[in-house]
Order: C-alpha cells, then sequence, then structure tokens
C-alpha cells in the first residue's frame, strides 16, 4: 500500500465514522445539514480511495465523475450547514440559487456533460489516474468556494460577536477545519501539487477537528454516541483480532485435522478462548471506562467516597469541607459554597467554601425566587442561565443579583432532608468552561440526596455542641452558683462560682451526697430543697443561710426539678447584705454627724434667744463662736460628701496645672501649725528640693495633703512627732506621713479607705470625724492615677503613704522636661 | 453569561422568549409576587434615604399597607427640589446617568430623571422584548437577528428613546441606521431622513415611532414625495438602486403608487401614541407589517406592551417597572379637588375593568414614590384568553388632564374621539379638539388639517359615529338633543409649519406640537394665525 493509499483510507474512514455517528443523532436541522456535508465528504474520500487503488481507467473516470458531481457539493451542505447551525435566516434566496447551481453541476457531471473532465492518464510518479479537468469545472469551483467562504465568514463574524468562549471554542474549530478544506483542495488545480494528497490530508485533518469540537466542545451534542461507539468498538477490534490470530494459530497447528475432528477442535479452541480472553475483556473494559467516560468515572467513584464517608463524620467543617473538595475536584468546579439554613431566621447562609479568594459575605433570604424555585421543583438543579432567562426571578433584588454575579454561581444544587430544604450547594463554573451536563445534574442530584441528612446532622450536630458550649460557658462565668444534684441529692455538677461560694474545689464536691457539703440544715422541712423535693415543682428563690467549713454566707437559692434531678441555683448575697448594713450604718453615721453640730446650734441659739447670756458679751461671743464652728463642721461635711459624690460618679471636673508636692506640703504646714502646736505636736519635713512637677488638680490634692497631715495632728498624743516626706522615683513622687499616734488595728486596715468608715481607735478616744477624709482623699488620688496605702501598729502610730505620677516628660529622669517654678519657699 | 445574541446564535430560541417576552407567561400570583418582593427592596432604600425621610415625613412603613397609608400620592412638582443632579445624595441609589423629558410650560422646566444601573438594563431589555414581540406571528417566535437593522428616528439621549437605544447596544449587536454617533448629532428632521436615505441600501428590520409618523412617511411615498428625501449621491448606490427597481417592479405589478413595504421588508414595528389603534391597519397597508403598540415614560421605562403579532386588544403591564397602582378616576378627581383627600388605590389583583389613574412607585433605587403619570387607563379585561395572558390588559385614554367634560354626562378622551374618527374611515388629518362657548352655549369645535378631507357634513357624521361607538355619549346625545361639533380645517401644512416655528424657538421636545385635546386660547391662535397665511401665500410654505 502507498501512502496515498494510506492517507486516502485514513480519510474515508474518518469521514466514514464521523458519518455513522451524526447520523445516529441528527434530529435537529443543522445536525440533517451536517450530515449531508458529511455524506458528500464521504462520497469524496471514497471515490478518491478507489481512483487510487484501481489501474483500470474505465473505473478511475466514473469514480472522478463521482466525486465531481456528488462530493462536489460538500460546499453548498457545510454553506447549508452553517446557517442552521448559526440560525441564519435571512437572505434565504442565497441558499435558493447556491442549491439550484449546486444541482446543476450536479446533474452536468453525472450526466456526462462535457468540459468536466475531459481526459483521463496514468501518472507514473503517484500510481494512480489523475484527470484533465474542462473548464466549466472553474464556474464549478467558483460555486464550490463561494459556499465555503460563505460558511467561513458567517462562522468568522459569529466568532468575534460572541462571548461564549464554549461557542469560540466550537467555533474555532469547525474554522479551521473548513480552512484547511479551502486551501486544500485549491491545491488542486496546480498540476505539479495535485499529485499530492495534501486535500485529502486538509481533509483527514477537518475530520479530526470536527471529531475534538464533537468530543470536546459538545458540537451538535453527539459526544456521547461517539463516545460509545469507541467505547465498544476498541475491545470487539481488539478480541475479534485476538479470535482471528487464536484460529489463525490452530489452523497452522492442527492442519492435519480434519472432518468432525475440526467440529471439536474448534469447540476447545473457542473454550479456550473464552475463558482466555473474557478476563483480558473485563480488563480492557475497565481501563477504557475511565478513559471513555472519565467525568462519569469519576463522578460515580466521588459518590461512591461519598456515600461512604458522609454519614460517618459528624463535624460539619470537615464534612462540607470533603463535600466540597470531592465535588470540586470530581467536576473540575473552580469553586464552591455550601449555604445551610439558619432555623431561627430562615435565612441560609454559608457554612464552608473552596476555592474562592475571600469569604463569601452574602444570605438567601427565606423568600429569595432561588430557594423558592428549588422548592416548587424539587429533584432539579437550578442554573445560571435559568435565572437569567426565566421570568420569575424578575423579582430578584439588585443587591442579590450582584451577589450572585460576585459569587459567579453557575448551578444551585438543593440539600432536601426529610422533605425539607436546609441547604444549598452553590456551584461556579466548571473549569471547561462547558455547562453542566445532565450526567452532572444527576450525579448532584444523587449526591445531594446522599448527603442532605448527613450535612443536616452535622449542622445539627454543631449546632449542638455550640449550644452546649455556650450553656458550659454561661455557667463557668455565672456569679451564682449552679449545682446539680440527682434524685438521690448527689451531687452531680458544680460550677465555679457555687465552688468559689462554697470554699472547696468543685471535684471535692462531686459524688457526694447534698447534707454532707451544706450540712443537714439545708433540708430542713420547709428549706427550699425539701419544698422542691416533696412537691415537684420550681421553688422561687429564698434568703437563707449558707454555713460552710469555715465560714457563713447569706445566699438567695432557688431550686428548680429536672427531669433526673434538681438544680440549686444560688447567688452570694453576703456583700449585699453586708452593704445594707453599712447602709444603715451610714444613714445612721450622717443623721448622727449632721444632728450632733444642729443640736449644738439649736441649743445655743435657743439660749442666745432667751438672752441666757444677760450682758455678758463674753459668753455671747463663746456662744456664737461655738454656734459658728459648727456650721463650719456642717458646711465641711456637706462639702466632702458632694466631692465624694462627684468623684465616685465621675462627674467632677479636674482641673490639672503643673504643681509640686513639696510646695503644697510647705503650705498645708504652714497652715497646720497652729493646729500642731495647740495639740503639742512637732511637725518634721523632709522634702527634697529638686523635685518634678505633677500635673494635677491643686484644690483636690491639696485636700489630700491637708486630711493626711490634719489627721496625723489628731491622732498624735501630745509630745508626739509627726515626720512628712516626700520622695521621688521611678516616674513618681511618694508623700509618706507617719504619726506616732494612737494606731490602727491591722485588721481594720483594709476598710480604712471606705466611706463613713472609722477606726475603732479613734472612736474609743473620742476623736471626732466623719469618716470621709480618708475615702475622698483615695478618691482624689487616683483620679490622678495614684495610689493611697497605709500601714499602723496600734498604741505605736500609723504612716499613709501616697504614690502620684510626676508631669510627662519628667519621669524619665532625663531631665529634658523643664518648668519654673514661680517661687520657692 | 449568555447574552441574547448568543442564545439565538445556539437556537435556544425558548430561552430567548422567556428572557424577554416571560413577563406575558405569568400569572397574576407571580406578577404580584414578583411586585411585592421587588417592592421590599425599595422599600428598605427610601427608609434609608432623604427622600424617603422626605415623603414619609420622618416615620418608617414596613409593609405595603403602611406605605400606602403613609406615603402621599405625588406629581412632578414635589421633586422640583429633589431630583438635581447635584443632589444625588438623597436618593435611594445612586444614578449611572440622568434622563430629561418635557416638563409642564409656566411651571416647570424640563423633568430630569435619575437613571439607574438597574433600570438602564431594564429598558433595554424590555426593548429588545418589544422588538422580539413586533415581529413574532405567534408565540415564541424569535425574528431577531445579530446584525438586523435598527432604523434610528427617535430622540437622543438624554431623552429615554435614545438613553434605551444606548443601553441596547451594549447587549445586542443591532445595526444602528444612522450609526449612534451620528444620529445623536443629528437634528430631528436631519436624523429621520438620513436613517430613511441610508436604508434604502441597508433595509429596515426594525423601527420605532410615533404612529402618526409612521402613516405620514407612508403617506410621503404612496404620494410620490419619498417622504421629503433629498437628492443624495446614496441613491447611485447599486444596492439601493436594486432595491428601488424592485420596489417599482412590486407596486406596478399591483397597479398601485409606491409603498413603503414595496421598498423594505420590516420585521417589526412599534408604535406609541393615542392613536396608534387607530392608525393600525393603515401602517400596515402601507408598511407591511402590523405596528405593536407600547406604552412607555421617562419616570419607569415600559410600562405595558401588547402580545405578539400586535393583535391583541390590551396591553400587559411590565412586572419590574414599578410597583402599580390603579386609582379609581373618581377618586383621582376628588383629590385633585382636594388635596387633603387619601384616593383609595388598588393593585393589579383588585382591580376590576373601569378606568383608573395609573400611580407607579420606582424599583431598583429610582425616585419615584405613589408618582401619578398623568395618563388615564382603562382596565378593559382581567386577563386574554385568545393569547393564553392571565394578566388584566389595560388600554390607555388619555392623559388625565386632557379630558372634554360635556354637560357631566361625557368625559371625550383623545382615544374616543380618535376611535369615532377611525370608524368614519376618513383620509388621514390630524386634529385639535376644543370646549368653546357661544353665547354661554358649550361646544366642540375640531380643527383638522389633511388634504383630501371634506368638512361638510362630518360634525354630523362625528357626531354619528360617537353615539355608534360610545354610549356615554349616546346619552348626552339623547339626552341634549343637539350636535355639540363645529368643524374648521386648517390650511396643509399648519401643524408642519407650528412645529417648525416651534423648533425654532428652540422648544422643548414635548412642546414642539399643539396639545391636541384643549389646548391653549393663545395655541389656538397661533394656529390660525399660521393657516391664513398659509391660506395667504401657500407657496412661501
Amino acid at each position: 500500500m502507498t501512502y496515498v493509499q494510506a492517507v486516502c483510507l485514513l480519510a474515508l474512514l474518518s469521514y466514514l465514522g464521523l458519518l455513522i455517528f451524526v447520523g445516529r443523532k441528527a434530529r435537529r436541522p443543522e445536525s440533517r445539514a451536517f450530515l449531508l456535508f458529511l455524506l458528500a465528504m464521504t462520497v469524496w474520500q471514497w471515490s478518491v480511495t478507489i481512483v487510487t487503488f484501481t489501474h483500470n481507467p474505465q473505473v478511475a473516470l466514473f469514480w472522478y465523475t463521482m466525486a465531481l458531481g456528488l462530493g462536489g457539493s460538500f460546499g453548498f451542505f457545510y454553506a447549508l450547514f452553517v446557517r442552521q447551525f448559526l440560525n441564519i435566516r435571512g437572505h434565504p434566496g442565497v441558499i435558493w440559487i447556491g442549491g439550484l447551481v449546486t444541482l446543476f453541476f450536479a446533474l452536468w457531471t453525472l450526466g456526462g456533460g462535457g468540459f468536466i473532465i475531459t481526459d483521463i492518464y496514468w501518472n507514473p510518479r503517484t500510481g494512480f489516474w489523475l484527470p484533465e479537468l474542462g473548464w466549466m469545472t472553474y464556474p464549478m469551483g467558483v460555486g464550490l468556494y463561494g459556499h465555503l467562504a460563505y460558511g467561513m465568514a458567517h462562522l468568522a463574524r459569529h466568532y468575534r460577536r460572541t462571548t461564549l468562549p464554549l461557542v469560540r471554542n466550537r467555533l474555532r474549530y469547525l474554522l479551521l477545519g473548513i480552512a484547511l478544506v479551502f486551501a486544500g483542495s485549491i491545491v488542486n488545480f496546480s498540476d505539479t501539487l495535485k499529485a499530492y494528497p495534501i486535500d485529502i490530508v486538509a481533509n483527514v485533518l477537518n475530520a479530526i477537528f470536527i471529531a475534538y469540537a464533537i468530543l470536546r466542545y459538545k458540537l451538535l451534542d453527539i459526544g456521547f454516541v461517539v463516545k460509545r461507539g469507541l467505547f465498544y468498538f476498541i475491545p470487539a477490534s481488539i478480541l475479534g483480532i485476538s479470535y482471528y490470530l487464536t484460529i489463525l494459530a490452530a489452523v497452522n497447528l492442527f492442519h492435519a485435522v480434519t472432518g468432525s475432528q475440526v467440529a471439536l477442535v474448534s469447540l476447545v479452541v473457542a473454550a479456550l478462548v473464552a475463558v482466555g480472553l473474557q478476563p483480558l475483556y473485563v480488563r480492557l473494559q475497565g481501563w477504557l471506562d475511565p478513559l471513555f467516560f472519565r467525568e462519569k468515572y469519576d463522578l460515580n467513584r466521588m459518590l461512591a467516597r461519598l456515600s461512604q464517608t458522609a454519614s460517618t463524620v459528624l463535624d460539619l467543617d470537615r464534612l462540607t469541607a470533603i463535600l466540597l473538595q470531592e465535588i470540586t475536584m470530581a467536576m473540575h468546579v473552580e469553586h464552591a459554597v455550601i449555604f445551610l439554613r439558619n432555623k431561627e431566621s430562615g435565612d441560609f447562609r454559608p457554612v464552608a467554601q473552596f476555592g474562592l479568594v475571600r469569604p463569601v459575605d452574602m444570605a438567601f433570604r427565606p423568600d429569595n425566587p432561588v430557594l423558592i424555585w428549588l422548592q416548587q421543583h424539587r429533584g432539579a438543579i437550578l442554573t445560571r442561565t435559568e435565572i437569567e432567562v426565566l421570568p420569575e426571578f424578575k423579582a430578584l433584588w439588585t443587591r442579590e443579583r450582584e451577589e450572585l454575579e460576585n459569587l459567579a454561581a453557575e448551578a444551585f444544587v438543593p440539600l432536601f432532608a426529610r422533605g425539607e430544604l436546609v441547604g444549598l450547594l452553590v456551584l461556579g463554573p466548571k473549569r471547561s468552561t462547558l455547562p453542566y451536563s445532565e450526567d452532572d445534574r444527576r450525579a448532584l442530584l444523587t449526591m445531594a440526596n446522599q448527603t442532605a441528612i448527613a450535612v443536616q446532622n452535622a449542622w445539627l450536630y454543631q449546632t449542638t455542641v455550640h449550644e452546649k458550649e455556650r450553656t458550659e460557658l454561661i455557667i463557668n462565668q455565672a456569679f451564682s452558683g449552679i449545682i446539680v444534684l440527682d434524685l438521690d441529692l448527689v451531687i452531680q455538677k458544680v460550677n465555679p462560682g457555687a465552688a468559689a461560694l462554697i470554699g472547696r474545689p468543685a471535684a471535692d464536691l462531686v459524688g457526694k451526697r447534698f447534707t454532707e457539703v451544706f450540712g443537714l440544715e439545708m433540708w430542713d422541712e420547709g428549706s427550699p430543697l425539701y419544698l422542691a423535693v416533696q412537691n415537684g415543682r420550681a421553688v422561687e428563690p429564698v434568703e437563707t443561710v449558707l454555713v460552710t467549713a469555715d465560714r457563713r454566707r447569706d445566699i438567695l437559692l432557688g431550686v428548680t426539678p429536672l427531669e433526673d434531678g434538681y438544680l440549686l441555683n444560688f447567688a452570694d448575697i453576703t456583700r449585699i447584705k453586708e452593704l445594707d448594713r453599712l447602709r444603715s450604718g451610714i444613714v445612721a453615721t450622717v443623721s448622727h454627724e449632721l444632728r450632733t453640730p444642729l443640736a449644738s446650734i439649736k441649743g445655743y441659739t435657743d439660749l442666745l434667744l432667751q438672752e441666757f447670756e444677760g450682758d455678758n458679751r463674753t459668753l455671747r461671743h463663746e456662744f456664737l463662736t461655738i454656734i459658728n464652728e459648727e456650721t463650719d463642721r456642717l458646711v465641711q461635711l456637706v462639702s466632702d460628701l458632694l466631692d465624694l459624690s462627684r468623684l465616685e460618679s465621675g462627674r467632677f471636673e479636674r482641673k490639672q496645672e503643673p504643681l509640686y508636692l513639696d510646695e503644697l506640703v510647705r503650705e498645708m504646714a504652714k497652715t497646720l501649725e497652729v493646729q500642731a502646736r495647740q495639740a503639742d505636736v512637732t511637725l518634721h519635713l523632709d522634702l527634697p528640693d529638686d523635685l518634678p512637677p505633677l500635673l494635677g488638680d491643686r484644690t483636690l490634692l491639696t485636700a489630700v495633703v491637708k486630711n493626711l497631715l490634719g489627721n496625723a495632728i489628731k491622732f498624735s498624743l501630745p509630745g508626739g512627732k509627726v515626720e512628712v516626706r516626700v520622695r521621688y522615683g521611678n516616674g513618681t513622687v511618694t508623700l509618706e506621713v507617719q504619726d506616732q499616734g494612737i494606731g490602727i488595728p491591722v485588721e481594720e486596715l483594709p476598710h480604712l479607705f471606705t466611706k463613713f468608715y472609722r477606726a475603732s481607735t479613734a472612736r474609743k478616744a473620742g476623736i471626732r470625724g466623719t469618716g470621709l477624709g480618708l475615702a475622698l482623699g483615695k478618691e482624689a488620688v487616683e483620679l490622678h492615677h495614684g495610689r493611697v496605702s497605709a500601714t499602723s501598729e496600734e498604741g505605736i502610730g500609723s504612716c499613709f503613704r501616697v504614690v502620684l505620677p510626676v508631669m510627662d516628660g519628667f519621669g524619665d529622669g532625663s531631665g529634658e522636661g523643664t518648668l519654673v517654678r514661680e517661687s520657692q519657699p | 453569561m449568555s447574552t441574547t445574541a448568543d442564545l439565538i446564535a445556539e437556537g435556544r430560541l425558548d430561552e430567548v422568549w422567556s428572557k424577554h417576552c416571560g413577563f406575558l407567561d405569568l400569572s397574576l400570583q407571580q406578577f404580584m409576587q414578583i411586585q411585592r418582593r421587588l417592592f421590599d427592596e425599595q422599600l428598605e432604600l427610601l427608609n434609608r434615604c432623604e427622600l424617603g425621610r422626605h415623603f414619609f415625613r420622618g416615620r418608617k412603613p414596613r409593609t405595603l399597607e403602611e406605605f400606602r397609608e403613609i406615603a402621599p400620592l405625588t406629581m412632578y412638582q414635589d421633586y422640583l427640589d429633589l431630583l438635581k443632579p447635584d443632589k444625588a445624595d438623597l436618593l435611594p441609589a445612586q444614578p449611572m446617568l440622568w434622563m430629561r423629558t418635557s416638563g409642564r410650560t409656566g411651571e416647570y422646566g424640563p423633568k430630569w430623571v435619575p437613571c439607574t444601573r438597574a433600570f438602564y438594563d431594564q429598558i433595554a431589555r424590555y426593548l429588545i422584548g418589544t422588538l422580539i414581540l413586533a415581529s413574532a406571528r405567534h408565540k415564541g417566535e424569535i425574528n431577531l437577528r445579530p446584525g438586523d437593522v435598527f432604523l434610528y428616528t427617535v430622540a437622543p439621549p438624554p431623552y429615554l428613546s435614545g438613553t434605551t437605544i444606548r443601553a441596547v447596544s451594549e447587549i445586542f449587536p443591532f445595526r444602528f441606521v444612522p450609526s449612534i454617533p451620528e444620529a445623536e448629532a443629528m437634528g430631528f428632521q436631519e436624523r429621520i431622513q438620513a436613517g430613511f436615505l441610508r436604508s434604502l441600501e441597508t433595509g429596515i428590520d426594525f423601527f420605532v415611532g410615533l404612529a402618526s409618523v409612521l402613516l405620514r412617511i407612508g403617506e410621503a411615498f404612496a404620494g410620490g414625495g419619498g417622504s421629503g428625501m433629498k437628492p443624495s449621491t446614496q441613491l447611485l448606490r447599486p444596492r439601493t438602486i436594486y432595491r428601488l427597481g424592485r420596489a417599482m417592479v412590486r407596486s406596478r405589478l399591483q397597479k398601485r403608487s409606491l409603498l413603503p413595504k414595496d421598498i423594505w421588508t420590516v420585521k417589526g414595528m412599534v408604535a406609541s401614541g393615542m392613536d396608534a389603534q387607530v392608525y393600525k391597519q393603515r401602517i400596515e397597508a402601507m408598511w407591511g407589517v402590523n405596528p405593536l403598540e407600547a406604552y412607555a415614560c421617562t419616570e419607569f421605562g415600559t410600562i405595558a406592551l401588547q402580545a405578539w403579532g400586535a393583535r391583541s386588544k390590551g396591553l400587559t403591564l411590565a412586572s419590574e417597572s414599578a410597583l402599580w397602582e390603579f386609582i379609581p378616576e373618581a377618586e383621582y378627581r376628588a383629590w385633585r379637588q382636594d388635596p387633603t383627600y387619601k384616593p383609595k388605590s388598588l393593585l393589579l389583583n383588585e382591580v376590576t375593568p373601569g378606568r383608573y389613574v395609573l400611580a407607579g412607585t420606582s424599583f431598583g433605587g429610582g425616585p419615584f414614590i405613589r408618582y401619578v403619570i398623568g395618563d388615564l387607563i382603562r382596565v378593559i379585561a382581567l386577563n386574554d384568553p385568545e393569547f393564553g395572558i392571565q394578566l388584566p390588559q389595560i388600554v390607555m385614554e388619555s392623559r388625565v388632564d386632557d379630558i372634554i367634560d360635556m354637560a357631566s354626562l361625557v368625559l371625550l378622551t383623545e382615544r374616543s374621539v380618535w376611535q369615532a374618527i377611525g370608524a368614519l374611515n376618513l383620509p388621514t388629518m390630524d386634529w385639535i379638539l376644543r370646549k368653546e362657548y357661544d353665547g354661554g352655549e358649550p361646544f366642540l369645535h375640531l380643527y383638522i388639517e389633511g388634504k383630501n378631507v371634506v368638512t361638510d357634513g362630518l360634525a354630523d357624521a362625528l357626531h354619528q359615529s360617537l353615539i355608534d361607538t360610545m354610549e356615554d355619549y349616546a346619552t348626552f346625545a339623547t339626552i341634549m338633543k343637539r350636535n355639540p361639533f363645529r368643524v374648521s380645517s386648517l390650511s396643509v401644512g399648519t401643524l408642519q409649519r407650528y412645529l417648525e416655528l416651534k423648533q425654532a424657538e428652540k422648544a422643548d421636545l414635548g412642546h414642539l406640537k399643539p396639545p391636541r385635546m384643549q389646548p391653549s386660547d393663545a395655541i389656538t391662535q397661533r394656529l390660525l394665525a399660521i393657516s391664513a397665511e398659509l391660506a395667504r401665500n401657500p407657496v412661501a410654505h
């Protein structure tokens, strides 16, 4: 066989194959037109192939005539196909005229009209007969190439206009193929080149391009038929050849066998072949299956894997990750997102995504037309095209359209569980740019059916876990105590609040009987727990006392019966009770502090009104002095109360200015000098000269210093000494006021800065005071971001320490900050 | 995303139909679902913007019912301070461009209407739908093809028509003749002339225009005027010569004068205006295609369309253009008399056959709230079984303020007059109608302009025609026992001259022509003066 014959045979087989496959599914007009084109091409290839094999000039002439007469119409049929394929309806006259011209030339050629093939001659170089073409072939060629050019022009125009990659790909291969045919057949007009089968090679390439467009880009939607054909053809061919070779070998081996022995030998050979080749056939199918039906094969494997894993995974993140990964890998999808319904709002929110860079931030409202459509069309997948074309999707909001656009969603797969739409799998475009096929849709729906319940279970599980964690967190973080008892009143669970209240670790308490921990009095008749157990109803919280090993606490206890035990919910109200008591004390103190000077004022005023003093001006002066002092005391008390209230509520407006603590101390020492002298107390100041300034409120800090110095003098014993020291270091200035007075019991020190609190030693010594000075001082110091503390020893004396930050720029010791003191004492 | 052109090329014609004409297949329930859902979005946007707060007076309606209770009916005057390009921040959504349309003489200048992206897409989608319907002979037929020739004769941007053309050009590859940049640079007359001249070479597939304009052009051809085309080298081009030659042969073979249908094989034609129904048959006779009726306005884009084949009696409303409310005519009039009155309104699923004034609330971030378009419409049926349409069918009666009231017995609308004239089968003519008084006695003065119109006996014929076609008028005639019509003729060319003068005065597009119903005294006097001048000196024109 020459290479020319081989090429011709290959071309014939190619077109024959395409003809068979397309013919099996040529239902649409464009498929029928394409079938006619393939038929013409097949006739052409058939004729040319025979010509290359024949040595008879008459046979060659006949088949050349057939090629030109019948095969030459392929141009017209191609133009017809392009019109149908691109849905061109205008200028129908073009196709009518073209058809008539083609018909005329076909009839002319087949009817033996002259000037087509004028002669035929043997070409020794090619080894087959070649025709001598007459002048009529030129107008005939104009018709043929005109039709091809028409088809190519329309394909090219549409290629330029279309925006769809899929359509562009289909058109690209059609255009490329027919351009090759066009160029290849023009070569036949060259006497030199027509000896080579260039046109046939071009035809083969065209057939390959068409087949590729059919298989890869679903041209004419017959890819499946082609695949199916090849799928059966290849193993059948291999098996056929194997049978042939086996029988050939058998005949050679048993050439002496005759008669009935032939049947026997054949039977044996057939049995051996059947046994031997059957596994080969199965294996062949196994290899070909994934090769020819890769996508379907992958989909089936994906479904198998998912059906195994979906039901066993309860972790939602893992399950959705597996699901998305499997789908995107098996279907070659660019990205995918899973939305699940939120039970409270009914919205569908994203729970997992794959292949997207940004996190998806959108939700489907329950009335979103996408969800409504999926609910109405059970068992169907919604595609982007349907959203674009169906009128019910006009109800989509502008914002929703933009969100879908950003999501680049191509398919929406419903996840139904127990008849309810619980989720949505949104898929992006396929990497191949092909639309989702019927196989894809079936696989996705199967996958959705298999996994929806699993996804919902995982979702519920996750929700439950989250809910449980949330509840645990609430219980653990609750200030109140929560204890769960079983029906035998054995402690099952204790939250940290309860453990702290009881003063024992939770682990110590769990497993113990309630009465072991709380004592039998908590199980008295009329106790909340007793009532709850007896009545089986919740008991409203009541005040009671909890006595543990080392303490006694006021608590508010409520008991709620549970299915399998009792819930004890109790709050520590000891502090509230204390505060209550304190409040009562404060009221009593304030009343007392107000009443004492008022009584004094009232008494002396009455005496003055009764003219008790007579003409004694000294006595009157004394009375008036007492009234004046008591009024001052009242004013001071009210002023302190107001200042404290403002400081505590944060309403105090601080006027900040640079201050030097040593100056304040000096000023105040001077002011209190008389008071110290009267009390026979010596003030000793230890103040450095180079203190950095503070930024603070002069009035407040003066009050602090006055209070500390005044207290030190007031609580000192006669002849005592008060040491006042100011120190600077680490960005702070420290004021220490140490006296040698009556001192304060150590256990009372923590309460010293509580308002209205007065040390027992002061009360015993009968030293008057409101108990507001130190509370006020503490608030003032803390407002300046400082701190105040006290140490004391009863009968020895006390030391109060105030630490205040220095002004910014002076605290690092670098000396960068500069401030000129207006006056030096 | 598949474009319409792609879908057509792939032969997915059902999808093309569904995409652009699917609104005709909606059930009333689906229609209302779309309306309510899009309204929810709009309400959310309105509640967040200054314009919404302005009309809601600080309240925040949460439902459609609350909205109808709180929001007042509005007219363009209510938006004068709000709809300005420099105040776009007040609007529910940022506009991508602004459109304009004619305002009201003496009240306000041109109306400015913001156009959002959603609106822009919608008007384009509906124009394609209109053309599909105009060229379809049966349901589902798609005769639209990429490269089809679209004759560009309408007003350019910023008018709605030109804006729609631009929007369509972005989504479908029409061949516009003249091209969009050329057409937009031309004047009104120039654009029409250039379009027809070039279309002699390219042909015409689609044509949108006022019915009277379509008819006039046809008549110009029939009269041998060739639509007033000036001699041009264009006429020497081979395809033009071929087309004209073919047309001459066709007309000769049929032994009649040349008609547009001999020259062009138009696929679809869209006509707007009250007279569309009256002139349909004549337009079809001249152009060979039945024009599809379309109802649109700048504020809302497409309002309603006729079904395929242009044979349906009514028009079907577009579901996503606006929330449509129907105010019964009596309620509307009560509101106009007393602005504090709250007129009742109905939604589409509540209407019954009758006359209504249409009000719309924009969707997709548009600005209009319960906006009275100003058109009186009639709901003629609650569905159209012949076309399988399950939605109420409407026809446009007139501008709501263009109604002439005779003795409170009959309200004459432009449409009713057209119908009466149409029934007389008169030659094509133009007219205006005024209610005038003679010694305190009201009468209807019809001024007509037409080449072969005979005025003798026309008043009686019209009177009889109205008795035959209009029940109210028949009652009026029985009670009043007199013919209220008087007919005067205007010189041929009066209205054209008026238009030219207004153009020269740079009048707004909406005021180039005199109103057909009840024009003002000044306009009538001017028309009569022009008519008299033309009668004296017809050559000058």
